[in-house]
């Protein structure tokens, strides 16, 4: 008896030692997740082995069933999640809810951010757990991405559409007819939707939030692993952020260690076309995106989000690199145009058609033809890093010189993505 | 001899304020010209416009292209709502009544949201006109519809208004379904075009709007005893001799075209119409001789300061022209009905 207690005291201070203190950076939202890091594992057994014989204090995420108790369930429920065996999942998504969603989960419903969805779930059909979405998520938005995409699986034309929180159709009578086990949206929208989602949420319908808008790395991985856990594809969540991190924090560590003064950007939403000037960036998105990558945003302190900026001060200001963002935008014939269905030529023409505007033969960019385009839809989701890379290598082309977005996309795609690699994303001004 | 002394007196007066008003646009759309985020000197922007071609190449553009076109828009626009709205509210007969009343601007914002979201125009192969060519067409559109709504019931006030009532719910109803429609990109857009901005000002489209303007005026001035006379009423006017009806109509007709044209080109600036004209009657009261360029300067020098306003909120941005004129607008009209002792309608 006293042996065993010896023994067993032993082990544990052996654990102990051996137990690394949370190596990550990010905490996987995830009740089980009690040692904080980025995988549900044996470590969180013995971490709340520990927790129990009160070796430790408690944590966040330690409560693996959600009871307000710390006891063996939880460990059970700890070792039926690594055996992707457990019935119930409690998830701290990325707006801070605490959401409980019943396993395995076969019918989903996404609201946003398909890609990522798609590149988590994989398989031959990656759609075949969605019944109902929003359409008008690709549809209109992104015309030839959807065009792609029904190309290539047909059969998504028939998923029923549930409407477009951001434009006040979503219906969430409708998602509830289609009886999903979760609805995936993103945090931008959560407030403007929260009513509906009570309502879902007193139907039994839970729905959780990722956040790639914030475009932050730690977001992006705890969004996409939350995706992971919540799929059943763990694995196939690590290759994706691992692909990604080691793609951003590649270019990220060569920027500091730079030493030359930042060029000053201009960047532009090629939506309007050449007549008159489309929104550009403050500290967001696209504009937040140019300091990330140690360029110097003009339109930082004078711009709060997105809007139009005065061609005075732009030609005032006069930046070393200028880059119009495009997409497929037929309503505008001279909007920039880029995309899975994309001509360099004819893409090539419509950016240079920018730089005749009035004034702009007196800007350094255009003199020096330091004037890019990129995909407007490769801000804010898991494939920016290619506007990571892109970014990097208009700023500092001898410094990233080997670096090859474009090579990198079409990886991404073979990967990740159902769909192959076609088209213009990334265009210089001169071939 | 005493009421001749008087009427001059008065008269004087009228012309010493039509003056002072027409000063005070001068001098705005000099601030106005002389402002922007480039802080060029106000010298260097003067020898810009008077030799142009010896200045440096950025200054040129930046006055020439960008701050001339914008400022002289300001004050062409400014005056030919606030002409458009005086009258509107002569053959209305109401105080409330806009260039706006009758639906002139949801069926520019109509025409302008189907260009920007399904690319449609009325005129092919027009790019750079087809937003404002759509907004042109369907005002007058409107107008034409309560025009023939009016010939066929008479023409009352009671019949305009109602009918402009029904246009303009219907324009907003078919905006608001194509909101409905647009993508988020297109949405705002829609939206940015509504509110509003001098940006869109180019030379050629600052000409069509200032000939609109120079051409229509005289047309209304011609006719400025007979819209001072409709102010009696009806009744009375009909009694002078007047063809109350044709003259409603006529004016209508030079009222719409000349709104059309301005909101066209720089979106719906709403307020200056309904504002500009009730600061110059307040000024020289209802003779159209000098309400009609009174309610002009009142609107131009209102639309160029708040274009001043709209480069100065944030310096760099455009902040949206509506708003500022809101801004600048309505503490000074809300002053002015203090301030005033007698009815100012």
């Amino acid at each position: 008896m006293k042996i065993n207690v010896i023994l067993a005291g032993i082990a544990m201070s052996l654990l102990l030692l051996a137990l690394p203190a949370a190596a990550s950076d990010y905490t996987l939202g995830v009740f089980g997740n009690a040692n904080e890091d980025e995988v549900i594992n044996m470590q969180d057994v013995t971490y709340t082995e520990l927790i129990i014989l009160e070796y430790r204090d408690k944590t966040e995420l330690s409560d693996a069933k959600y009871d307000d108790r710390i006891n063996m369930q939880d460990v059970t429920q700890i070792e039926l999640i690594i055996l992707g065996r457990e019935k119930e999942l409690t998830i701290l998504d990325l707006a801070d809810r605490t959401v409980t969603i019943n396993k395995p989960v076969e019918k989903v419903v996404p609201l946003f951010n398909f890609e990522e969805y798609l590149a988590v779930e994989g398989g031959e059909d990656p759609f075949i757990k969605i019944v109902g979405w929003t359409r008008a998520y690709w549809e209109g938005r992104r015309q030839w991405i959807w065009e792609k995409y029904t190309e290539a699986f047909p059969a998504i034309n028939e998923i029923t559409d549930v409407g477009y929180i951001h434009k006040g159709t979503f219906s969430a009578e409708k998602t509830i007819s289609l009886e999903p086990d979760i609805v995936i949206m993103s945090k931008n929208d959560y407030e403007s939707a929260r009513d509906d989602i009570s309502r879902l949420e007193q139907a039994g319908i839970p729905a959780i939030c990722v956040d790639y808008h914030i475009q932050t790395i730690e977001a992006h991985t705890k969004s996409t692993l939350m995706l992971g856990y919540v799929l059943g594809k763990e694995e196939r969540a690590q290759d994706l952020v691992d692909f990604y991190t080691e793609h951003v924090d590649e270019v990220y560590t060569r920027i500091e260690g730079i030493d030359k003064p930042e060029p000053e950007v201009y960047i532009e939403c090629g939506y309007k076309g050449t007549s008159e000037y489309g929104n550009t960036y403050g500290n967001f998105m696209w504009g937040a995106l140019i300091e990330d990558c140690g360029g110097m945003n003009i339109a930082e302190g004078v711009i709060e989000k997105s809007a139009q900026i005065n061609p005075e001060y732009l030609l005032d200001a006069n930046p070393d690199v200028i880059i119009i963002t495009g997409s497929y935008w037929p309503a505008t014939s001279d909007s920039m145009r880029l995309g899975y269905y994309a001509d360099p030529d004819e893409s090539r023409e419509l950016l240079d058609a920018f730089t005749d505007r009035p004034g702009w033969d007196t800007l350094d960019a255009v003199n020096n033809n330091k004037v890019y385009s990129i995909h407007h839809g490769l801000s804010r989701h898991i494939h920016d890093f290619v506007a990571v890379q892109y970014f990097a290598k208009c700023f500092y082309p001898e410094e990233f010189e080997d670096l090859d977005p474009e090579e990198d996309l079409k990886e991404f795609h073979e990967l990740f993505m159902p769909v192959e690699y076609s088209g213009v994303w990334m265009l210089s001004i001169v071939e | 001899m005493k009421a001749d002394e008087l009427y001059r007196k008065i008269t004087w007066r009228k012309y010493v304020l039509l003056l002072s008003f027409a000063v005070t646009c001068i001098i705005t759309l000099i601030i106005d010209i002389s402002t922007g985020p480039a802080q060029l000197p106000i010298l260097e922007v003067f020898k810009a416009i008077i030799s142009p071609g010896q200045s440096d190449p950025t200054t040129h553009v930046i006055v020439w292209i960008i701050r001339l076109p914008m400022a002289l828009m300001a004050i062409s626009v400014g005056a030919s709502l606030a002409i458009a709205g005086a009258e509107m509210q002569t053959i209305l007969d109401n105080p409330l009544a806009s260039p706006y009343t009758l639906g002139v601007s949801s069926a520019a914002g109509f025409g302008a949201a189907l260009a920007l979201v399904l690319g449609v125009g009325i005129i092919p192969n027009a790019e750079t006109f087809l937003i404002p060519l759509n907004a042109f067409f369907f005002s007058m559109l409107a107008c034409l519809l309560i025009f023939f709504i009016s010939k066929m019931k008479g023409v009352s006030t009671e019949t305009m208004v109602l009918a402009g009532i029904a246009l303009l719910f219907m324009f907003n109803s078919l905006l608001a379904l194509l909101q409905y429609l647009a993508s988020e990109d297109e949405l705002q857009a829609v939206v940015f075009w509504l509110f509003g901005s001098l940006l869109k000002a180019t030379w050629p489209k600052l000409g069509i709007a200032t000939s609109v303007l120079l051409i229509t005026t005289p047309l209304l001035l011609r006719d400025a005893w007979k819209l001072t006379a409709l102010r009696l009423g009806d009744e009375k006017a009909k009694s002078l001799g007047i063809n109350v009806e044709r003259l409603r109509l006529k004016a209508f007709v030079w009222i719409s075209v000349l709104a059309a044209a301005a909101v066209c080109f720089v979106g719906t600036i709403g307020f200056i119409g309904l504002v500009g004209p009730h600061i110059a009657r307040m000024f020289v009261g209802e003779d159209q001789r000098f309400f009609l360029p009174m309610s002009a300067f009142a609107g131009a020098a209102l639309l160029s300061a708040a274009s001043i306003g709209s480069k100065v909120i944030i310096p760099g941005a455009i902040f949206p022209i509506g708003i500022v004129t809101s801004f600048i607008g309505v503490p000074f009209f809300l002053a002015l009905i203090l301030l005033k002792r007698r009815g100012f309608w």
